[in-house]
């Protein structure tokens, strides 16, 4: 499952980001999750440009991989108010389907509806959602360690 | 070099073999345009492609091969055998034994091509050939009996002939067809195979490495063919199938084959992307001795071989990143044993590799485009390509990196032999650089020489990190580029060269400022912070960590690292300062005053209190604490919250009562810049419309903040500038209609309103949270607040500063700093306004009373002493308080002390005592509290002053005919109350005609019911006539008179001048020329029976507004008859201040009315007005400037006095003088020892009883005389009326006593004339019947105003009336009576001074009647200037007739004045009374 999830305002700035809490250096997270801003926002404009008018609404939220890195793998989401979510995935998990990703991004995405739902949150706050919390982390598992890679 | 299908020939051995070399390629390349359709098994897509064949010369070997790649498939014989002979003998024999041969062998097909050449053709021509004797039917017959396909003739094969033409394309598509389908077969057969080999794979024999050859060779097969899909297919399941071998490792199913590669892996080769197919890797996986990194080369060079072939580079750029990116973890996996850094060292050099062939094929691709030839299109823009080849770079520098790291090639690490020999192992790994012909350099050679030296390798990793940013840059990822920007600078940091690293991290943190990460900004923050360290910038470096040190987002240990840092060295700023937003240090919360007000007295001591949150991370002193101050001094006049530059939208309209009065003063404000049409503006109703809820926020409001009750004010964070659209001003209008006034319309003027009111987007963004506004601009700190070594906790703090108070005026709290050393800490502006005022409050002294003073009795002024901010320089604590106040006002004792405090304790102290000097008297203030206000009460007496009346009589009230009695009220007011209470019986003598009704008058408050006592209390008015004069004080004059008051008030203020003032007519015009009030030039004259004063100014008509402070006293009659008398006399038109209409005077004129009854009071006029006197009272004060304060103390006469003068009895001499003191106040008075003095009468009986006499509120009393006048005396005396005030004070034990002194004069003391009426029979008077009533008239004394006829006669008019109907006159009613001129001498009764007239009456009515009323009137003396302007001539001047004047009264003396006569009804009616009866 998923070692990192972000979440990220239309404005580029971090509104959630969790990490499995095994994580040694989460800032090493944050710099992934900033780095694949420039692939969403590539794939956002591309895209962008590729559909027209009518069938924006219609678009994809999902944005596939955005780049591998030696250790993880990181997914992409956008949601029509260019909220974006962001699962970083390890790169050891090999199990791990395209469409399983994407049922995560969609449990995220209403997760996220819900918040905004919320009369008393501010749009544009962080988001501090005990049921987005336990969403996302019923998404991250605790990493695997490599003494004993056998144990999923 | 490409695969071929392999097709065998032979060739019949006396065939010649150039000739079938050449006819084999022509074949190949008939077959090479020929398209064959490739049929697949299980329903897959046919393929079409071109057959590109190689053909060799049959061998044995090449039969042997099984392979699908390198087997022949098709086998050819050729043959030009024309003679049938040679056929039999040699030809058949070898046609047979291939045959044989390839029949040994499956799956081949085979063709007997006879080449028949021109000479065959001419030869069957010629010879008539037997159609089955020819060479192929022979080789039909013989060979090919059941597949005649296998033979195929060749006609002309070397000319280009139309039947050479058909044949070739005949054998093309035959041996093509053939070919294919044997192929297919082949394959088939293969693939049946290879499935059936993979069931085995979990048999203990099963290798992966033989089926990956034996699969392979589809894979080559359908490659051979250009078929690349299902070739590509072969590498997929392979690659997938290894990969679940792996993964099934790693769940525990480890397949027995894998075991072997565990081995430690020795060799790290790149993958060879230039090679088609590494030989090298796939023999050793032949061999058996690949390990898994051969493996993977091996199967990505293929892939990417393949991929290349389709074009398909997007598949090559997912791929690759799996292929660089899985063998780490498959070794982690399979727990192989690898030396570290060998997979780095692969991975680098795979990633050069792969970059050098996508260039390259991008460069192939770029000149496909121009050449336009059929290549394969590549799926990518060259743009994906060059991102993709950056990050490929990117992946190469890392591995760099971290092999740099292990290698101890990193700057600042020294190189050790045990990092040499992983150098010299990992190079031992990595196989020799072998040469290419076409790269230049290949990757184990960049490697090589990177690792070769420190310079290398940053020369190199230097290089990849520019080439990957420059590309990353050029693509727009910036964020990536500020990654290995990060890592850059950390190189450089490393490397010892802070100053290239600092572009790159001031770089990072804008990025992450800007996109508002926190967490990767307080990173940056920490590496710039190093970086400036290093570069020893004291500066920045303090803003750094002033940042860091109150970022949440770093330990708390690094926090106070940095604040440690901080403070030690705050002081190496040399002479520069810094300033510092206090922002993310503490947030000052709030402001309070204590106690809480904000306008502030000087000097007082306040204390301001600034709620500071601190984040830092552990308590920090400041030197000092700062609040600089905007000061408005009192002079500079403009009130400062009145200048709204900005105004608060939300406030203005939000609020509702308060702003109010701001609203009216904006609009006023307003509408005075614009034309008249726009009248201001009644409160209307205003519109509650927000400009927006979101927006209103953001509005700045100049308007000061109000303290709650605490004293504070919560203070407004700023984190955004200040929005800039909103105007400056907006302007509200209004119309008023000009008929009714009602209001026409209203509006509000904005421009910019769209902007204003334009939708703001809901969500906030928060970026601007992380941006840290450092830079600030600092007030001058000229006017502060300060307080010094302040230490602020972490949390909440309350910091005490001291109230500036030194100098007057407004101040608004501007900024706060804290200074740490060199540097501050600045809160730019404080907002909402806070500010405070300071105003010195004067030492203050007032004096007042309740109402207006009385004076004569003891009653209490108060004094409010109060010292203000005034501080005593020397501090003397005792100060005195002196009054200096004219004689006539005593200051007797103090009766209340207190003091007041600002909070309105009020609490009694002890009296201080009175010291009464020669002049002043003074008061010892006792000290009290700053502010607090003593409160005295003093008694005081003013006396009274006396009370003058100087009435001429004679002037005033003329009579000519004694008055009827009378009986007279005193005014109609109290005219029901008086009754009377003692009636004289008819007085029988003398006798006289008319009847006559005596009445006595007792004045006396009856109506309290208790004073009435004893005679001496009462005022007998006898039947005489009386002279009733009542002290007048004409109010109606009095408010013209007030306006002029002042310019002659010395003349006529009796309080200054012991006697009576007399202005003369010289006075008036000594009016102060630089009098601004009125200058009024009024006239006077008598209009018969009235005098008129005309006031030719216009504004008489207008009521004077009256001063009344400044008016003392009334003028008194006297004066004002002074003046009206002198005004008679002269008949020139002098000035009076009289309003006109106010002023008739009625005059003695009782024949108008009936007289007997009522006459009305000689009083002019009558007023409840009182009369004051102002006494000046000068206050010394000890303090200040303002020493002297002169106060004013008003005082009320407390009785206004009237007196009458009456004849007692019948007799002449005896006379009757009544003094009325009226209590004009509301108090009750208390008079003793009344006095009567007479000039040069000594002969006064007092009828007064009591010693004391009370005199209720409003109530008067009587006091009254017995006179006895001998007739030696003056014709007038003046009379002093005395008596004592009697009130009495708590404090003194003693009754104070002030006296009332009353003078005035009397006059007429003797009369002239006495009337004596007497009617004949009075003893037998009937009803009806006529009488002669008998007037006697004896003159007593000269008569200097009567006019003397030229015979010395003095002519008197006499007139008897009767006005009631009781008496009738026969006759003439009036007549004149002549008497002699000459002189009486005294104590004679000359007959000839006596005169008699008789008159004709009747009486009307039965009963006892008083006589007629008997008027005389007397002809005044003319002067000599009075001519009759009608009748006189130049020459004769005829003087004016006498003119008929009433006597005064006193001058008449009636004796007959109570006198009646009884009249008898008349005979007849008694009679007819009793028949009645």
């Amino acid at each position: 499952m998923a070692v990192c999830i972000g979440v990220i305002a239309k404005e580029n700035y971090p509104l959630y980001i969790r990490c499995a809490p095994n994580v040694e250096n989460e800032v090493n997270f944050h710099f992934t999750v900033h780095t694949s801003l420039d692939v969403i926002e590539e794939k956002v404009a591309s895209l962008g440009k590729s559909t027209s008018i009518s069938t924006t609404d219609l678009r994809e939220f999902y944005l596939g991989q955005l780049y591998p890195s030696e250790d993880y793998r990181i997914y992409g989401y956008v949601t029509n108010t260019k909220v974006k979510f962001v699962i970083v995935v390890e790169a050891a998990n090999t199990q791990l389907r395209d469409n399983e990703v994407r049922s995560m991004f969609r449990r995220l995405h209403n997760a996220y509806t819900d918040v905004i739902c919320n009369p008393f949150h501010v749009p544009g706050d962080k988001i501090k959602s005990k049921s987005f919390d336990s969403v996302a982390s019923s998404m991250i598992v605790p990493e695997r360690k490599k003494e004993n890679p056998l144990v999923i | 070099m490409e695969n071929k299908a392999t097709l065998t020939y032979s060739f019949s051995e006396s065939g010649d073999e150039n000739l079938f070399l050449t006819l084999s390629t022509r074949l190949c390349d008939t077959l090479s345009n020929q398209t064959v359709e490739w049929r697949q098994t299980y329903g897959r897509a046919s393929h079409q492609f071109q057959l590109k064949v190689k053909i060799l010369p049959l061998a044995t070997a090449l039969l042997e091969r099984t392979d699908l790649v390198t087997r022949p498939y098709f086998h050819i014989f050729w043959t030009d055998c024309n003679d049938l002979d040679q056929y039999r003998s040699t030809i058949r024999t070898e046609i047979s034994s291939w045959v044989n041969t390839l029949k040994n062998y499956k799956d081949t097909e085979w063709m007997i091509v006879v080449v028949a050449g021109d000479i065959l053709s001419r030869l069957t021509k010629a010879k008539l050939p037997i159609p089955r004797m020819s060479i192929p039917d022979k080789v039909k017959s013989d060979f090919c009996s059941k597949n005649p396909e296998r033979l195929h003739i060749l006609h002309d094969p070397t000319k280009e002939t139309t039947k050479s033409t058909e044949s070739w394309t005949a054998l093309g598509l035959k041996v093509a067809n053939q070919t294919v389908r044997c192929m297919e077969v082949v394959v088939s057969k293969y693939e049946e195979r290879v499935r059936a080999e993979r069931e085995r794979r979990n048999e203990k024999s099963w290798d992966f490495c033989s089926y990956l050859i034996l699969q392979e060779e589809l894979a080559f097969m359908y490659e051979m063919l250009g078929m690349f899909s299902p070739a590509l297919v072969q590498y997929d399941e392979l690659d997938a199938m290894f990969t679940q071998y792996v993964l099934n490792a790693n769940a525990g199913d480890i397949a027995h084959w894998l075991s072997r590669f565990s081995e430690p892996i020795k060799h790290w080769h790149s993958m060879l992307l230039w090679k088609r197919i590494d030989g090298d890797a796939r023999r050793s996986i032949l061999e058996g001795q690949a390990s898994i990194i051969d493996i993977r080369n091996y199967l990505f060079t293929r892939l990417c071989h393949l991929l290349f072939e389709t074009g398909k580079l997007t598949e090559i750029t997912q791929r690759m990143h799996i292929f660089l990116h899985s063998l780490s973890t498959e070794i982690a996996i399979l727990e192989i044993t690898v030396p570290s850094g060998a997979i780095d060292c692969w991975v680098f050099m795979c990633c050069l590799e792969l970059v050098g062939a996508l260039c390259r094929k991008s460069q192939l691709q770029n000149e496909t485009d121009n050449t336009a030839t059929d290549n394969p299109c590549f799926d990518m823009s060259n743009e994906q390509l060059v991102l993709e080849n950056a990050s490929l770079w990117n992946i190469a520098r890392l591995k760099l990196y971290s092999l740099g790291e292990l290698c101890g090639l990193m700057p600042g690490i020294v190189t050790t032999s045990a990092h040499l020999q992983i150098v010299v192992d990992l190079l031992a790994g990595m196989g020799e650089g072998e040469e290419r012909g076409d790269v230049a350099t290949s990757p184990a050679l960049v490697l090589r020489e990177a690792l070769s030296s420190k310079n290398n390798f940053q020369k190199q990793y230097f290089e990849l990190s520019e080439l990957a940013m420059g590309t990353f840059k050029h693509m727009g990822h910036f964020r990536a580029v500020r990654c290995i920007g990060n890592d850059m600078a950390e190189f450089y940091l490393k490397l010892g060269e802070p100053a290239q690293a600092e572009n790159y991290l001031i770089d990072t943190v804008r990025m992450y400022e800007a996109d508002g990460w926190p967490l990767l900004l307080a990173k940056a923050n920490k590496m710039l912070a190093r970086c400036y360290k290093k570069m020893i910038n004291i500066r920045k470096y303090l803003r750094l960590c002033y940042s860091l040190m109150c970022d949440e987002m770093i330990s708390q240990e690094e926090r106070i690292f940095y604040c440690d840092e901080f403070k030690s060295l705050s002081t190496d700023l040399g002479d520069d300062t810094l300033a510092l937003n206090i922002h993310p240090l503490a947030s000052v919360t709030s402001i309070q005053f204590i106690p809480a007000e904000t306008s502030l007295r000087l000097n007082s001591n306040h204390h301001i209190v600034v709620t500071i949150n601190s984040n830092a991370p552990k308590p920090m002193t400041f030197q000092s604490l700062q609040i600089s101050l905007d000061h408005l001094g009192p002079d500079d006049g403009i009130e400062p919250h009145n200048i709204p530059d900005v105004i608060s939208l939300s406030s203005f309209f939000s609020r509702t009562s308060e702003d109010e009065a701001d609203v009216k003063s904006l609009l006023s404000r307003n509408f005075s810049h614009n034309s008249s049409a726009y009248n201001s503006l009644q409160p209307f109703r205003r519109h509650k419309r927000y400009a927006s809820t979101t927006s209103s926020r953001e509005f700045m409001s100049n308007q000061p903040a109000e303290i709650n009750d605490e004293g504070r004010i919560d203070l407004i964070h700023f984190q955004h500038s200040k929005p800039s659209k909103f105007p400056a001003s907006i302007s509200l209008h209004a119309q008023r209609d000009l008929q009714d006034g009602a209001l026409a319309w209203a509006g509000i003027t904005c421009r910019h309103a769209n902007d204003l009111l334009r939708r703001q987007d809901s969500s906030q963004s928060q970026v601007d949270k992380h941006r840290s506004t450092m830079s600030v601009t600092m007030e001058t700190y000229e006017c502060c607040l300060t307080t010094r070594q302040v230490t602020l906790n972490p949390g909440m703090n309350r910091v005490k500063l001291n109230a500036k108070t030194d100098l007057e005026g407004y101040f608004t709290l501007q900024q706060l700093r804290m200074s740490l050393h060199k540097t501050s800490f600045v809160l730019p502006r404080i907002y909402p306004l806070v500010s405070y005022q300071v105003s010195y409050l004067q030492p203050k002294v007032f004096m007042d009373h309740n109402e207006d003073l009385i004076s004569g009795i003891v009653q209490h002024i108060n004094i409010a002493v109060n010292k203000g901010d005034y501080v005593n320089p020397d501090q003397e604590s005792n100060s005195t308080l002196s009054f200096k106040t004219p004689p006539s006002v005593r200051l007797l004792c103090v009766t209340k002390c207190s003091v007041a405090t600002p909070d309105e304790d009020v609490s009694e102290i002890e009296k201080p005592s009175l010291v009464t000097s020669s002049d002043e008297t003074s008061i010892n203030l006792p000290s009290t509290s700053l502010h607090a206000t003593v409160l005295l009460k003093i008694a005081c007496l003013c006396l009274t002053t006396p009370y003058v009346q100087k009435l001429d009589v004679r002037k005033r009230h003329r009579r000519t005919h004694s008055a009827p009695p009378a009986t007279f009220s005193r005014s109609p007011k109290s005219a029901p109350r008086h009754k009377p209470i003692v009636e004289s019986p008819p007085n029988p003598s003398p006798p006289s005609d008319g009847d006559v009704t005596d009445s006595i008058v007792v004045h006396s408050d009856v109506a309290n019911g208790s004073d009435v006592t004893n005679g001496g209390d009462v005022a007998i008015t006898t039947s005489e006539p009386t002279l009733d004069v009542k002290q007048s004080r004409l109010s109606d004059l009095k408010d013209s008179i007030k306006k002029s008051r002042n310019n002659f008030k010395n003349k006529f203020s009796r309080a200054k001048s012991p006697k009576p003032a007399k202005p003369r007519f010289d006075d008036w015009p000594t009016v102060p020329p630089n009098d601004p009030d009125v200058i009024i030039t009024p006239s006077l004259r008598i209009n018969g029976d009235l005098i008129e004063v005309t006031l030719d100014d216009n504004d008489v008509t207008q009521p004077v507004a009256p001063s009344p402070s400044k008016i003392t006293e009334t003028v008194s009659m006297t004066s004002y008859s002074e003046m009206t008398s002198s005004s008679s006399d002269d008949e020139d038109c002098k000035p009076v201040l009289i309003r006109k209409h106010s002023s008739t005077l009625p005059r003695h004129t009782p024949s108008k009315s009936d007289v007997g009854l009522t006459i009305p009071p000689v009083t002019s006029a009558t007023s409840n007005s009182s009369s004051q006197i102002t006494y000046d009272v000068t206050i010394t004060t000890p303090w200040g400037d303002a020493s002297t304060v002169t106060s004013q103390i008003t005082c009320k006469r407390p009785v206004e006095f009237t007196h009458s003068w009456s004849f007692a009895g019948t007799d002449v001499v005896t006379r009757i003088l009544t003094v009325v003191v009226e209590n004009v106040t509301s108090s009750a008075l208390t008079l003793s020892e009344p006095k009567l003095s007479l000039s040069n009468i000594k002969d006064i009986t007092s009828l007064n009883g009591k010693k004391f006499r009370p005199l209720r509120a409003l109530g008067s009393s009587t006091f009254a005389w017995k006179v006895s006048s001998s007739p030696f005396n003056s014709l007038n005396t003046s009379a002093q009326f005395h008596a004592d005030l009697v009130s009495r004070c708590d404090d003194i034990s003693d009754d104070v006593t002030s006296t009332v002194t009353y003078q005035f004069e009397v006059d007429n003391l003797r009369p002239i004339y006495t009337i004596a009426c007497s009617v004949d029979d009075d003893e037998e008077l009937r009803n009806g019947v006529m009488t002669s009533l008998r007037v006697d008239v004896t003159r007593l004394r000269d008569d200097p105003d009567h006019e003397t006829t030229s015979n010395g006669q003095q002519l008197l008019m006499f007139q008897v009336m009767d006005t009631r109907g009781r008496w009738a006159v026969f006759g003439k009613s009036s007549g004149i009576l002549s008497m002699p001129a000459s002189r009486i001498r005294e104590s004679t009764h000359d007959a000839t001074h006596v005169a008699t007239a008789t008159v004709e009456v009747m009486p009307l009515v039965s009963g006892s009647l008083h006589m007629p009323y008997v008027l005389l009137h007397r002809f005044m003396k003319r002067r000599s200037s009075e001519f009759d302007e009608q009748l006189s001539s130049t020459q004769s001047p005829v003087l004016k007739p006498p003119r008929l004047r009433d006597f005064e009264r006193g001058e008449v003396f009636y004796h007959h004045v109570a006198h009646q006569v009884a009249v008898l009804p008349p005979q007849s009616d008694v009679t007819h009374c009793v028949t009645e009866l």
